[in-house]
């Protein structure tokens, strides 16, 4: 399972480059306050990930530790998107009534 | 451990999804929708990661790309709906996610495309082109703008150059070029089109504009659409004269009657306002002695004509009432007393929360002055009971009593004797009777009662190694010698108090127009800023122990003598006491 692993491994971090192309875009036109904010948040989760991954890439199995490193890394990844988030809906709340 | 993180990591996503669940739900809007899902994918990696640690199977990693990819993709859908929508000024996100210098960007090409589209059969698109190119080659900000095929401006570049430019700066800078591009086009549609019909289309092309940028737009609109028209219609030489006469920083008439605004833009918005003002002054006192009253009537009417939410601008801006006399005079009476009503209002709000507040605190402190007076009056009459029969006792007129019991009777008398000054210092606080006291009032010398205080106190400060200096000029005053005593006794007993051993306390006292001014310095400890304030509020001490009615009762006293009272000090230093009395002119 090798192969498959791999090739969704690679097309799960080039979507993020894609993504990144459209919200660049967006911020071009937009004016989103926490844009930093949220990028933040999903730069610390994406890297988590990745963390996550390369044992099973590298050694076929799982390392308790690396997995342990990318849950710390992705919890405060989506505490920073939460806190993003939370920010954005206040201020949306404000405007658009 | 691990299971423990994952669970928090699915609560935290879950609760972000709760969050975007509720924006979607408040805005029902596609993009959100995609977000929504992206989101709802988070907890679900979570949850699965959580049965794959505890349940480890086969291949389970396979399911943690796939969910991502997923994520991803649901992202991108939302990201690319949110673009769409904005490029086709969709929906209210349009107008609040879309940045001003983006809006603005957009609002010129609106216009500049309206004015193409009229201009380009009249002269060629070439032409057009053309004038383009010249306004390229002055302002570099609008390199990379080009005619489309369907006769439409494409900014793309523009928004690239805005990209390089100060955050700051973009909004000046784009106004300039763009209105230079703008006035250019208006100048070419004026030499095939009467000017009334461009100002028509002015006005309805500004109409349309966001209230968010208006601010920027409103100088331009009050120019082309209220002022031009008359320049349009003058005659060679009067238009000649006019040039002459007015030369503007900024503002530049040309030979055809246009007005050239775009160098306005490099100023602060108020002073580009304050600008445009001075200009339509100047042009009016010009205008005025060519077409007489005339002119006013005309300007009038074009200012009417102008969209609403120019109008809006204008009176935030508060432009209308400067505009000079025999304009819109109407609109300036309303604007006017719209502006004495507001500040009336707040005046009168202001005035009524004084008064509210200045009523509480006399309802709270007369409540405080009764129920000080009831208390220490209830408890003067058993005291005096107390103390008949402590009295009796003393004198074994209720038998003989033995040495030890008479030490302890005294002492219960030592302390019923503190008791009864703490009550008659109660007793003090409320305000002082002014009739009870007109009765009371005698001329005597500040000097006087200062060295009787000084002499009571002399063995405290002996005891503490103080020293005390006095300077007090032979000043009379007139008032109840009592209490006045009473009140200066406090303020320098409590200075004795706190000021430490060997301390100096100095007590001056001096003619201060119709009032002695007394003042009474130490060296002590100092009085800490936020607790200055309540040093004179009764019951108010730094100290366990105290009671905290001696400042009160120098400031009741003095107050009811109409004087003044107040302290000034310095933590660490010392505190001084100033205390006015009115003064007796002999």
């Amino acid at each position: 399972m090798f192969i498959p692993l791999v090739a969704l491994f690679i097309l799960s971090i080039v979507l993020p480059a894609i993504s990144s192309y459209y919200f660049n875009l967006l911020m071009r036109f937009i004016k989103v306050k926490r844009g930093t904010i949220l990028v933040a948040g999903a730069l610390t989760v994406w890297l988590a990930y990745i963390f996550f991954m390369l044992p099973w890439i590298f050694i076929g199995e799982d390392m308790p530790e690396v997995r342990l490193l990318s849950y710390i890394l992705s919890l405060v990844g989506l505490l920073i998107l939460s806190y993003g988030v939370f920010r954005i809906y206040f201020d949306w709340r404000e405007v658009i009534k | 451990m691990i299971g423990m993180l994952i669970i928090l990591n699915l609560i935290v996503s879950f609760l972000i999804f709760l969050v975007v669940f509720q924006i979607y739900e408040a805005y029902r809007r596609n993009y959100l929708f995609w977000f929504l899902l992206g989101m709802l994918f988070i907890p679900i990696l979570f949850f699965y990661s959580l049965i794959e640690f505890n349940f480890p199977f086969r291949h389970r990693e396979l399911f943690y790309p796939l969910l991502v990819i997923m994520i991803e993709i649901m992202m991108i859908a939302g990201e690319k709906k949110l673009l769409s929508s904005i490029k086709a000024e969709e929906g209210e996100e349009y107008k609040i996610l879309l940045r001003e210098d983006m809006m603005l960007l957009k609002t010129f090409e609106r216009i500049s495309n309206y004015l193409i589209g009229r201009i380009s059969p009249l002269i060629g698109i070439k032409n057009v082109e053309k004038s383009m190119e010249e306004c390229v080659e002055k302002y570099p900000m609008l390199a990379g703008i080009y005619v489309a095929p369907n006769e439409k401006i494409v900014t793309y570049g523009i928004e690239k150059n805005m990209e390089k430019i100060e955050e700051e700066k973009r909004i000046k800078e784009l106004c300039i070029a763009f209105s230079f591009f703008i006035e250019k086009l208006i100048d070419m549609y004026a030499a095939f089109v009467p000017y009334e019909k461009i100002s028509e289309d002015l006005r309805k092309l500004f109409g349309r504009i966001d209230p968010k940028i208006i601010k920027w737009l409103t100088p331009f609109a009050i120019l082309k659409i209220v002022i031009e028209p008359i320049l349009r219609r003058c005659k060679p030489d009067e238009l000649t004269e006019i040039r002459i006469s007015v030369v503007f920083e900024g503002i530049n008439i040309n030979k055809n009657g246009g007005i050239e605004l775009h160098e306005l833009y490099q100023y602060e918005y108020k002073e580009m306002i304050k600008k445009v003002i001075k200009f339509i002054e100047r042009l009016h006192y010009i205008l005025l002695r060519l077409f007489r009253e005339e002119v006013d009537k005309e300007l009038t009417k074009n200012f009417r004509l102008l969209p609403n939410n120019i109008k809006e601008e204008m009176y935030r801006a508060g432009l209308i009432k400067y505009l000079p006399s025999g304009i819109l005079e109407e609109e300036k009476l309303t604007f006017m007393s719209r502006e004495k009503l507001i500040k009336e209002l707040a005046e009168r709000k202001r005035k009524l929360e004084e008064a509210y507040k200045r009523l509480s605190e006399a309802k709270l402190d007369r409540m405080k002055a009764n129920f000080i007076n009831i208390i220490a009056h209830e408890l003067r009459t058993p005291l005096t009971v107390i103390k008949t029969y402590i009295d009796l006792l003393l004198h074994e007129k209720m038998g003989r009593l033995n040495k030890m019991q008479k030490e302890k009777i005294k002492n219960i008398a030592k302390n019923i004797e503190k008791l009864e000054e703490l009550i008659n210092d109660m007793l003090h606080i409320p305000s002082i009777d002014r009739q009870e006291l007109e009765l009371r009032k005698e001329n005597f010398y500040i000097k006087d009662v200062i060295r009787n205080i000084v002499n009571e106190l002399k063995d405290i400060v002996k005891e503490k190694k103080q020293s005390v200096e006095i300077r007090v000029d032979d000043s009379m005053v007139n008032g109840d010698i009592n209490l006045i005593e009473k009140a200066l006794k406090n303020i320098i007993s409590n200075s004795i108090k706190y000021t430490p051993e060997r301390g100096k306390i100095e007590i001056e006292a001096d003619k201060d127009g119709q009032y002695v001014h007394i003042l009474v310095r130490d060296n002590g400890r100092g009085i800490k800023k936020e607790e200055l304030e309540k040093i004179f509020e009764p019951f108010y001490t730094s100290e366990k122990g105290g009671v905290g009615l001696g400042l009160a009762i120098a400031k009741s006293i003095v107050e009811g003598h109409d004087g003044r009272i107040w302290a000034e000090s310095e933590f660490g230093k010392g505190t001084t006491f100033h205390i006015l009395l009115k003064r007796v002119r002999k």
